[in-house]
C-alpha cells in the first residue's frame, strides 16, 4: 500500500472514530516516527474496521463510472458525425459546419473551462458535486450487489466523494475527467470520421449567405498552416473557391481535391481538437498524481492531536528506578481513630518546652504559653545549630518531660520524627505535643493535618492523652486553669 | 537505536509539590501519586518526555528530604582526606548507606543527584525560610551538578517570593523558575527549558528542540480548540427542529432543541478535555440554560435577498453549464437557447433548495425552533472561560473545575457575533441532524468556522498580553 493510500485509509479510519480516536489499537510507537507510527496504527485498526474493502470499492466504482461515461460520450461522438454530417442521401459535406460542429464546441467549452478553473467561486462547486454524487449512488446501487453494505459506508462515501471533488482534488480531478470524456467524444468523432470517409465518396463544399468568400480563404489559411509545414496535402486557396456549390471539377482533380480537404478536416479534428484535450487530460492526470503525492493529513485536527498523544504522548509511561525496599507503615493508614487528642490537656511539671519550626505569630503565642507554666526560655528549633542548642539544654535541665509546641499547619515529616526521638535522651522521659493553629484556617485541612500530627507522634510513643490542640478560641488561660486543678 | 537522553532529577523537601510538577509537565495525571503530607512518593520514579525521534528527557520524581539536618551533620561528619570534595563525602555516605537506615529515602535522593544532568529544586514557597532547607541546598551543591531551584505554588505564595529569591540569591542561585503545579502557566513551563538551556550550554539544540516542540504543540492543541468551539457556535447556531403551531408540540419541541444543544456542547467538551488530557471527572457537570428561541422565515430580509441575489447569479452560471452540456450532445444545435433556459431553471432550481423547507413550513403553519441569541451568547462565554480554565489547569489540580457561575454578559462579543449567527441560522444543513435536503455548502461552513477560530484567536492573544503585562 503506497503512502496515499494508507493516509486516505487514516482519513477513512478518522471518519469512522470521529471526533476522537480510540485507544485500544496499542503497538510500540515510541520507536517510530510519527508518519511511521500513523501507519501502524493504521494497518492495525483497518483489522477491525475493514475500511479498505470500501476504499477500494468506491474506488472501483469511480473508475467504472468515469469509464462508463467515457464509452457514452465515444459513441456520441462517433455517432454525431453520421449523423449530422452524412445522410444516405447526401454526398456533400460542408467543411466549415463540420469544423464549426465539431470545433467550436469544444473551443468554448475549453474557454468555460478555463474560467472556472481559474477564477475559483465562479461555478459553485455543490452543485457538480450533488450531479456528481446522484450519478455515482446511482451507479452503486446498479453495481453494488452486496446486501449489507459497511455500517460506515455512507459517511465513508461521502468522505471519499468529498476528497475527490472537493477543495484539494476537485479542480485538478474535474478538469482531468473533463478533458478524458470530451477527448473520447472527439476520438469517437474521429475514429468516426475516418471510418465515413474510408466508406463514402463525399465531396467537400461550403455555403454561406452573409459572409464574403474572403472569410472562408483566410479561415482556411490559417488552418491549413499547420499541415502545410508538416507538408500534408491540403486544399490550396483555389480549391477553397473552387468549393463553393456549383463548379464541378475534373475527376482526377476532384479526387485529388476530396483527399486534402480530407486531410484538412482529420488534421483539424485531431490537431486543433483532440490533442490539446488529450495534452491537458494528461497533464491534469499528473496533477492528480502530484496531489496524491503531496496529499498530507490535517495534523492540526482535533481528531490527529488527540492521536498524537496517543502514539506519542508527551509523557512516555512510568518507570520505578529506585524502589522503595521498606514495606509502608501500618500506622499510616490509621484513619480518624487515631485523630484524637486530649482537650483538657493538664501540663506536667519538670518539664521543658522546646519549639520547632515556628513563624513568629505563633511563637509568641508559645511563648505566652510558656511563661505561664514553666520559667524557662523556649529555643525555637529552625535549624541544625538551634537543634543542638536545644537539646544540650534538654539535657541540661533534667527534665523527665518535654513538650514540644509545633504549628499544626506544617506537615510532620521524619525531620521532626528524628528530633523528637532525639528529645527522649533518657528511657522515662515522656513527651507531649501542643499543636498550635488558627481558627480562621480550613477546617478540613486542620483535621486532616492533626491525623497526620497523631499518627507521626505515635512513633514517638506520644499517645492521644499527651497531644492537644490549641487554636485562637481556646486560650492558654483555660490551660493555665487545668494545670492549677490538676 | 538508544535514544540520546538528558535527565532531570526533582529534587526537594517533602510535600513541595514535586509530583505535581512532573505531573503538570507530562500532561499526565497519573503520574507517581500525590497527597498533602510528606512521605508520599517513596520510589525514585522516572518518566520520559518526548522531544523528537532521537531526544527524549527523562525526569526523576525523588522521596522527599525530609531529615536534611541529620543528612548533612552525618555527610560532614564522613571522614576524607582534605583533598576530596562534595561528591566524595556524597560516595562515601552511599558507601556506608547500611550504617544509617533511617536515612534510606534520603539515600535514593543522593543517589538521584550523582546520576542525572540537572537538578529541579522543588520549594513550595508558601513555607518560610527554614534552616533545613538551607541545609538541602547545601546538600545539593555537593552533587556540582547545576541546580535549577523551582519555586512552586506562586499564586497562593507571592507574598513570600521575594523572600525565597533573596535567599536564593544570597547562596548564589540566580537561575530559578516560577511555576505553579495548579495554576498553570505555559509561559513558565518554557522559562524551565530555557533555564536548563542556560545551565547546560552543551545541549543546547535538544533543549531547543524540545522548546520548539512544546510550543508547537501547546499552539496546535490550542488551534483544534478553538476550531472546536467555532463548530459548537456554528451547528449550535444551524440547529432547529420543526414544531407545529400549538404549544403542546412548540413545548415538546423546545426539549428537543435543548437536547441536541447540549448534546453538542457535551460532545464539544469531552473533545477538549481530551484534547487538554484531562478525564470527564475533572469537571462538575452543568447544564446550559437553553431558552426557547425561534427563527421565522424572512424571505426579504437584507440578508436572505443578498444571499438570494448570490445564489440567483451562481445557479444562473450553474443552470448555463447544464445548458452547454445539452448542446454538446446535440452537437451545438441549440446553444443559445438550451443556455438560456438552463439558467432559468438553474435560478428557480436554486430557488427551490434553499427556501423549499421554510415555504412548506409557512403553508403547512409549521414554525421552525433554533437557539435563540442569548443561549447562544451564553454557549460562547461558557466555551471562552472552559478553554481558558484548561489551559490554566496543572495536571496535579484535584479540583473540579466549574462553569456554572459564568456570567455571559461579562463577555464581550465579537463584532461579527451577529453576522455569524444569521449565517449559521441559514444553513440548516450544516448540522447533521438537522436532515436538511439542503446543498452542503462545506467550504462555506468552514469559512465561517475559520472566521470564528480566527476571532477566538485574537481573544487568546489579547489575554495573553493582559496576563503578560499584569
Amino acid at each position: 500500500m503506497d503512502l496515499y493510500q494508507n493516509r486516505l485509509l487514516t482519513e477513512g479510519i478518522r471518519i469512522i472514530e470521529k471526533p476522537s480516536p480510540s485507544n485500544r489499537f496499542n503497538a510500540d510507537y515510541s520507536t517510530l516516527n510519527l508518519t511511521d507510527a500513523l501507519s501502524k496504527r493504521t494497518q492495525l485498526a483497518d483489522l477491525r474496521y475493514q475500511v479498505s474493502p470500501v476504499l477500494l470499492h468506491l474506488q472501483q466504482l469511480l473508475k467504472f463510472s468515469i469509464g462508463l461515461i467515457c464509452v457514452i460520450f465515444l459513441i456520441v461522438g462517433a455517432s454525431s458525425v453520421s449523423q449530422f454530417l452524412v445522410n444516405e442521401s447526401g454526398t456533400q459535406i460542408n467543411f466549415f459546419w463540420a469544423i464549426v460542429l465539431f470545433i467550436a464546441p469544444n473551443i468554448l467549452s475549453l474557454i468555460i473551462w478555463s474560467i472556472v478553473y481559474f477564477k475559483r467561486h465562479v461555478l459553485s462547486l455543490p452543485w457538480l458535486a450533488n450531479l456528481l454524487l446522484s450519478m455515482l449512488t446511482l451507479v452503486d446501487k446498479l453495481q453494488h450487489k452486496v446486501t449489507t453494505k459497511h455500517i460506515h459506508y455512507i459517511d465513508l462515501f461521502q468522505y471519499y466523494f468529498e476528497h475527490k471533488f472537493g477543495a484539494y482534488m476537485g479542480r485538478v480531478q474535474l478538469s482531468m475527467i473533463s478533458h478524458l470524456w470530451w477527448s473520447c467524444y472527439l476520438l469517437g468523432a474521429t475514429l468516426s470520421l475516418f471510418l465515413v470517409l474510408a466508406t463514402h465518396q463525399v465531396d467537400f463544399i461550403w455555403q454561406t449567405t452573409i459572409l464574403s468568400e474572403d472569410t472562408f480563404l483566410k479561415l482556411t489559411q490559417w488552418l491549413t498552416y499547420l499541415p502545410n509545414l508538416l507538408a500534408i496535402n491540403v486544399p490550396t486557396p483555389s480549391d477553397v473557391s473552387h468549393a463553393s456549390i456549383g463548379i464541378v471539377n475534373p475527376l482526377q482533380v476532384a479526387q485529388e481535391i476530396r483527399i486534402s480537404w480530407s486531410n484538412l478536416l482529420i488534421f483539424s479534428l485531431i490537431v486543433y481538437a483532440l490533442l490539446p484535450r488529450i495534452i491537458l487530460m494528461l497533464v491534469f492526470y499528473q496533477g492528480i498524481k502530484q496531489k496524491k503525492k503531496n496529499f498530507q493529513l490535517d495534523l492540526s485536527d482535533a481528531y490527529y492531536i488527540q492521536l498524537k498523544n496517543i502514539l506519542h504522548p508527551i509523557g512516555k509511561a512510568s518507570f520505578i528506578s529506585d524502589a522503595d525496599q521498606h514495606k509502608a507503615n501500618p500506622n499510616n493508614h490509621q484513619g480518624k481513630e487515631t485523630s484524637q487528642y486530649n482537650q483538657s490537656l493538664v501540663m506536667p511539671e519538670n518539664a521543658y518546652p522546646i519549639a520547632i519550626e515556628l513563624n513568629q505569630r505563633i511563637l509568641q503565642q508559645a511563648d505566652k504559653h510558656v511563661l505561664k507554666h514553666y520559667s524557662v526560655d523556649l529555643i525555637n528549633v529552625l535549624d541544625n545549630a538551634s537543634q543542638q542548642a536545644a537539646l544540650s539544654a534538654l539535657k541540661s535541665s533534667a527534665a523527665e518531660h518535654v513538650i514540644l509546641y509545633v504549628d499544626v499547619n506544617r506537615v510532620p515529616d521524619r525531620g521532626w520524627l528524628s528530633f523528637a526521638k532525639k528529645c527522649q535522651y533518657k528511657s522515662n522521659v515522656q513527651l507531649y505535643l501542643l499543636l498550635f493553629g488558627e481558627q480562621s484556617a480550613n477546617k478540613a485541612k486542620i483535621a486532616s493535618r492533626l491525623e497526620d500530627w497523631v499518627e507521626i507522634a505515635a512513633k514517638v510513643n506520644i499517645s492521644s492523652q499527651y497531644i492537644s490542640y490549641l487554636n485562637q478560641s481556646v486560650t492558654p488561660s483555660n490551660i493555665h486553669q487545668e494545670v492549677k486543678n490538676g | 537505536m538508544d535514544k540520546d537522553l538528558l535527565s532531570v532529577a526533582v529534587v526537594g523537601h517533602a510535600n513541595t509539590g514535586k509530583t505535581s510538577l512532573i505531573r503538570t509537565l507530562l500532561r499526565d495525571a497519573s503520574f507517581g501519586e500525590i497527597a498533602d503530607k510528606a512521605g508520599t512518593t517513596r520510589h525514585v520514579e522516572g518518566a520520559e518526555i518526548r522531544v523528537d525521534d532521537n531526544h527524549n528527557l527523562v525526569i526523576y520524581d525523588t522521596p522527599g528530604l525530609e531529615d536534611s539536618i541529620h543528612l548533612l551533620s552525618v555527610i560532614d561528619e564522613q571522614s576524607i582526606s582534605e583533598h576530596d570534595d562534595g561528591i566524595d563525602r556524597l560516595l562515601s555516605f552511599i558507601k556506608n548507606e547500611n550504617n544509617y537506615p533511617e536515612l534510606s529515602q534520603e539515600l535514593k535522593v543522593l543517589k538521584a543527584l550523582l546520576s542525572n544532568d540537572i537538578i529541579f529544586y522543588v520549594i513550595d514557597i508558601r513555607e518560610p525560610i527554614l534552616g533545613k532547607y538551607r541545609d538541602e541546598l547545601k546538600i545539593l551543591s555537593y552533587a556540582a551538578k547545576p541546580i535549577i531551584p523551582v519555586l512552586n505554588f506562586i499564586e497562593a505564595g507571592s507574598d513570600n517570593m521575594r523572600n525565597w529569591q533573596t535567599q536564593l540569591a544570597r547562596l548564589n542561585l540566580h537561575a530559578h523558575v516560577s511555576f505553579d503545579s495548579v495554576v498553570f502557566r505555559f509561559s513558565d513551563e518554557l522559562k524551565i527549558y530555557q533555564k536548563m538551556q542556560t545551565l547546560l550550554a552543551h545541549r543546547d539544540q535538544q533543549l531547543e528542540a524540545l522548546i520548539e516542540q512544546r510550543k508547537v504543540q501547546w499552539q496546535q492543541r490550542e488551534k483544534a480548540a478553538q476550531q472546536l468551539i467555532a463548530t459548537l457556535l456554528v451547528e449550535a447556531a444551524a440547529c432547529r427542529f420543526r414544531a407545529d403551531n400549538n404549544e403542546q408540540s412548540i413545548a415538546k419541541t423546545s426539549n428537543q432543541l435543548q437536547a441536541s444543544i447540549r448534546d453538542l456542547e457535551t460532545s464539544t467538551l469531552n473533545q477538549l478535555l481530551a484534547l487538554y488530557q484531562f478525564k470527564q471527572q475533572d469537571i462538575d457537570q452543568y447544564d446550559l440554560p437553553i431558552q426557547q428561541g425561534q427563527w421565522e422565515l424572512d424571505l426579504f430580509s437584507t440578508d436572505n435577498l443578498q444571499e438570494f441575489g448570490i445564489k440567483a447569479t451562481s445557479n444562473f452560471v450553474k443552470g448555463a453549464g447544464i445548458g452547454v452540456a445539452v448542446d454538446l450532445v446535440a452537437a451545438g444545435l441549440t446553444l443559445g437557447a438550451a443556455a438560456v433556459a438552463g439558467g432559468v431553471m438553474g435560478v428557480l432550481w436554486g430557488v427551490k433548495q434553499r427556501y423549499y423547507d421554510e415555504i412548506h413550513a409557512k403553508v403547512k403553519g409549521h414554525r421552525y425552533l433554533c437557539a435563540d441569541d442569548l443561549t447562544l451568547n451564553i454557549l460562547w462565554a461558557r466555551q471562552l472561560s472552559l478553554l481558558i480554565a484548561l489551559q490554566q489547569r496543572g495536571h496535579a489540580s484535584v479540583t473540579k473545575l466549574s462553569l456554572a457561575q459564568i456570567n455571559s454578559e461579562k463577555t464581550a462579543l465579537p463584532k461579527a457575533w451577529n453576522q455569524w449567527l444569521k449565517n449559521a441560522r441559514q444553513h440548516p444543513q450544516w448540522l447533521a441532524s438537522n436532515n436538511s435536503e439542503q446543498p452542503p455548502l462545506k467550504a462555506k461552513k468552514q469559512l465561517l468556522i475559520k472566521q470564528i477560530s480566527e476571532s477566538l484567536a485574537a481573544i487568546s492573544n489579547s489575554n495573553n498580553s493582559n496576563t503578560n503585562k499584569n
